[in-house]
C-alpha cells in the first residue's frame, strides 16, 4: 500500500512536472511567436476567423490583437480579390495541399496596400480534423517594387536600344547615300578636268611651252589621283558594309589570280617569288582577294628599288583553329616605331615622290581581316624588308 | 549614207562633249544623236514630241547615263527592255557610279553592258573605242532589228 502510494505520488509528480514543462515550452513558443516583429504570424479557425495575432502581424497590418481577433481574415484582401472569392479559395487550396505559398496585394487597416508573401499551413488534430490555419506573412513590397523597377528599367532599356538601333540604321542609310553621291557626283567633275586637259593638250600640242605642258600634266595627274582616292575610300566603306559570304577559300588559287591581275605592274621587274602551299581558310573570297591584292601590290611597290625583288607568302600555325598567313618582302621596309600607323587610314610612311599611294590599302586589309575575326600585324627593319601577317580561321576538314 | 546610229543619252554637257571627242578619235562622232534626258530618249525612240517628224532608224546601240533629271537611266532601260520592238537594241550603261546596287539593278533589267566611266580620259577613249567597235561595227543585230546600211 505504502509502496503503491509512493509510486502514485511519483507518477503524479512526474506528470505535473511534464505538464509544467509543456506549459513552459508552450509559453516560450508563444512569446517567441508574439515577439517576432518582421513576420506577421497569426492563426485562423477552420472558417477563416482570426484567433491569434502576433506583434509582427500588428506591425504589418496595423490592427491591435483585440481589434482583429474574431474578425474574418478576408478583411486583409483587396475589394477585387474579395469580389472574386479569393480568400475562401485560398483556404480551400490550403486544405487540399496542406501548405500553400501565396503572393498578392493585401490591405492594411489604414487602407494602404502592400505586397505580401505568405505561407498558409493547414493545422489538423490527431484524427485528421481541420483545426485551423497558421499564416506567416511578410511585406515584400520593396522586393516587388525593385522587381517592377527592374522590369520597367529593362523594357525602357530595350526601347532605348531599339531607338538607337533605328538611329544607327538611319545614319548608315545616310552614309550609304553619301558614298553613292561621292561615287557618282564627285567622280564626274574629275573626269571632266582630266578629259578637257587632255583635249587641250592635244589641240595645243605644238604651241605649248614645256612649263605649260607640265602644268597640264600635273592637273591631269592630280585629278586621277583624286579619282583613285575616291575609289579606294569607297572600297574601304564597302568592305565594312557588304554581307560576307563565308566559304572554304583556297588561298593559293586566289594568289594566282591576284598575281595575274597585278602582272602589268611587274613588267621590267625581276622578282623572286616564294609561295608555299597554304591551308584552305574560311572566308569571303571577294574580300580576301582584296586583302591579297593590297598586300602583294604593297610588296611589289616597296621592293621596286631592288635589283631583284623577293616576295614570299607562307604560313605558320595560329591559335584557336586559326592559321597565320604572312607576306614577306625585301623592300625598303619601315621603322618599327611607326608600326602603329601602317594600318591607319591615310597614314603613309613614305613621301609621294618615293612611292605612290593613297594610304587606304592596309586600312582596308585590317578592316576585312577584323570582319573575319582575325588580327593583322607587321614586322620590319628599315631598309631590310617588311613582313605583314594576318590570322584567319582554317577551313574545317572536309568529309 | 545611212550609217548605224548611236544614241547618247546624257544630261551633262561636259560628258556629252567628252564622249563625242572620244568617239571622234575613232571617227564615229558623226553617227551620234544626243538626247539630254530619259523623257527625250523615249520620245526619240518612239518618234514622238520633238522627234515626231524625224526619219531616223532605230539606233544600233544606246549609251545611257544612269542619273538624269525627269527620267533616269534605269527607267529608260526598263521601258526599252519591256517593249517588243525596242528590246533588241543593245543598251550600254555608261555611268560614273560603281555602286553595286546600280550594277545589280541594271543587269536585272536586262542591260547589255555596264561601263564605269574611268576618270582618266585616255582610258575613257579606249573604253568608247571598244564599245563603238563592238556594238556598231562588230555585233550582228538580230534579223528583225533595223537594217545595217
Amino acid at each position: 500500500m505504502t509502496k503503491r502510494n509512493e509510486e502514485t505520488r511519483r507518477e503524479v509528480g512526474e506528470r505535473k512536472r511534464a505538464e509544467a514543462a509543456l506549459i513552459e515550452s508552450e509559453e516560450r513558443f508563444r512569446l517567441l511567436v508574439e515577439g517576432v516583429s518582421d513576420y506577421g504570424i497569426y492563426m485562423l479557425d477552420p472558417q477563416g476567423y482570426v484567433v491569434s495575432w502576433n506583434a509582427g502581424a500588428k506591425n504589418l497590418k496595423g490592427y491591435q490583437p483585440e481589434e482583429i481577433i474574431g474578425s474574418h481574415y478576408s478583411c486583409f484582401f483587396t475589394e477585387e480579390d474579395i469580389a472574386a472569392g479569393v480568400p475562401m479559395r485560398d483556404l480551400e487550396e490550403a486544405v487540399r495541399q496542406g501548405r500553400l505559398e501565396l503572393e498578392g496585394w493585401r490591405v492594411r487597416k489604414d487602407g494602404s496596400r502592400f505586397w505580401s508573401s505568405s505561407l498558409v499551413t493547414t493545422l489538423r488534430d490527431e484524427e485528421g480534423c481541420i483545426r485551423g490555419f497558421s499564416k506567416v506573412t511578410r511585406d515584400t513590397t520593396e522586393r516587388k517594387q525593385a522587381e517592377q523597377f527592374r522590369r520597367e528599367f529593362s523594357s525602357r532599356l530595350e526601347r532605348r536600344v531599339a531607338e538607337r538601333t533605328a538611329q544607327l540604321e538611319a545614319a548608315n542609310r545616310e552614309l550609304e547615300a553619301f558614298s553613292y553621291t561621292v561615287s557618282h557626283d564627285l567622280r564626274a567633275p574629275l573626269r571632266h578636268i582630266d578629259g578637257f586637259v587632255q583635249l587641250l593638250n592635244k589641240r595645243e600640242r605644238e604651241r605649248l611651252d614645256p612649263t605649260s605642258a607640265r602644268y597640264l600634266r600635273i592637273i591631269g595627274e592630280a585629278a586621277n589621283k583624286m579619282g583613285q582616292l575616291i575609289d579606294e575610300l569607297l572600297e574601304l566603306s564597302r568592305t565594312g558594309r557588304i554581307d560576307m559570304r563565308v566559304h572554304r577559300v583556297e588561298l593559293n588559287a586566289l594568289l594566282d589570280e591576284v598575281r595575274r591581275e597585278l602582272a602589268p605592274t611587274m613588267t621590267n621587274r625581276k622578282i623572286r617569288w616564294e609561295i608555299s602551299k597554304l591551308p584552305p581558310v574560311e572566308g569571303d573570297s571577294t574580300l580576301l582577294k582584296v586583302v591579297l591584292i593590297n598586300l602583294l601590290s604593297n610588296a611589289l611597290k616597296y621592293t621596286s628599288p631592288r635589283r631583284e625583288a623577293y616576295i614570299g607568302v607562307g604560313h605558320r600555325p595560329g591559335e584557336n583553329g586559326k592559321v597565320v598567313i604572312f607576306v614577306k618582302d625585301n623592300g625598303v621596309g619601315f621603322n618599327m616605331k611607326y608600326v602603329d600607323k601602317v594600318f591607319g587610314v591615310f597614314q603613309r610612311l613614305h613621301r609621294d615622290e618615293e612611292f605612290e599611294g593613297t594610304g587606304i590599302g592596309l586600312a582596308t586589309v585590317r578592316r576585312i581581316i577584323h570582319r573575319h575575326g582575325g588580327q593583322v600585324w607587321a614586322e620590319s627593319e628599315e631598309g631590310r624588308g617588311a613582313t605583314f601577317f594576318f590570322s584567319i580561321m582554317m577551313a574545317r576538314a572536309e568529309g | 549614207m545611212n550609217v548605224r546610229r548611236i544614241l547618247l543619252v546624257e544630261d551633262n554637257m561636259n560628258d556629252v562633249e567628252l564622249t563625242l571627242a572620244a568617239l571622234e578619235e575613232h571617227r564615229m562622232s558623226n553617227q551620234v544623236d544626243v538626247v539630254r534626258d530619259g523623257v527625250e530618249a523615249i520620245d526619240y525612240l518612239y518618234k514622238r514630241g520633238a522627234y515626231s517628224d524625224c526619219l531616223h532608224t532605230l539606233p544600233a546601240v544606246i549609251l545611257l547615263d544612269l542619273k538624269m533629271p525627269k527620267m533616269d537611266g534605269l527607267e529608260v532601260l526598263r521601258r526599252v527592255k519591256n517593249d517588243l520592238e525596242l528590246k533588241n537594241i543593245p543598251i550600254v550603261m555608261l555611268t560614273s557610279s560603281r555602286e553595286e546596287q546600280d550594277v545589280v539593278e541594271s543587269y536585272k533589267l536586262g542591260v547589255n553592258a555596264y561601263v564605269v566611266k574611268p576618270v582618266a580620259f585616255e582610258d575613257f577613249v579606249a573604253v568608247v573605242k571598244q564599245l563603238g567597235l563592238f556594238w556598231v561595227l562588230i555585233n550582228e543585230p538580230p534579223p528583225d532589228a533595223p537594217p545595217r546600211s
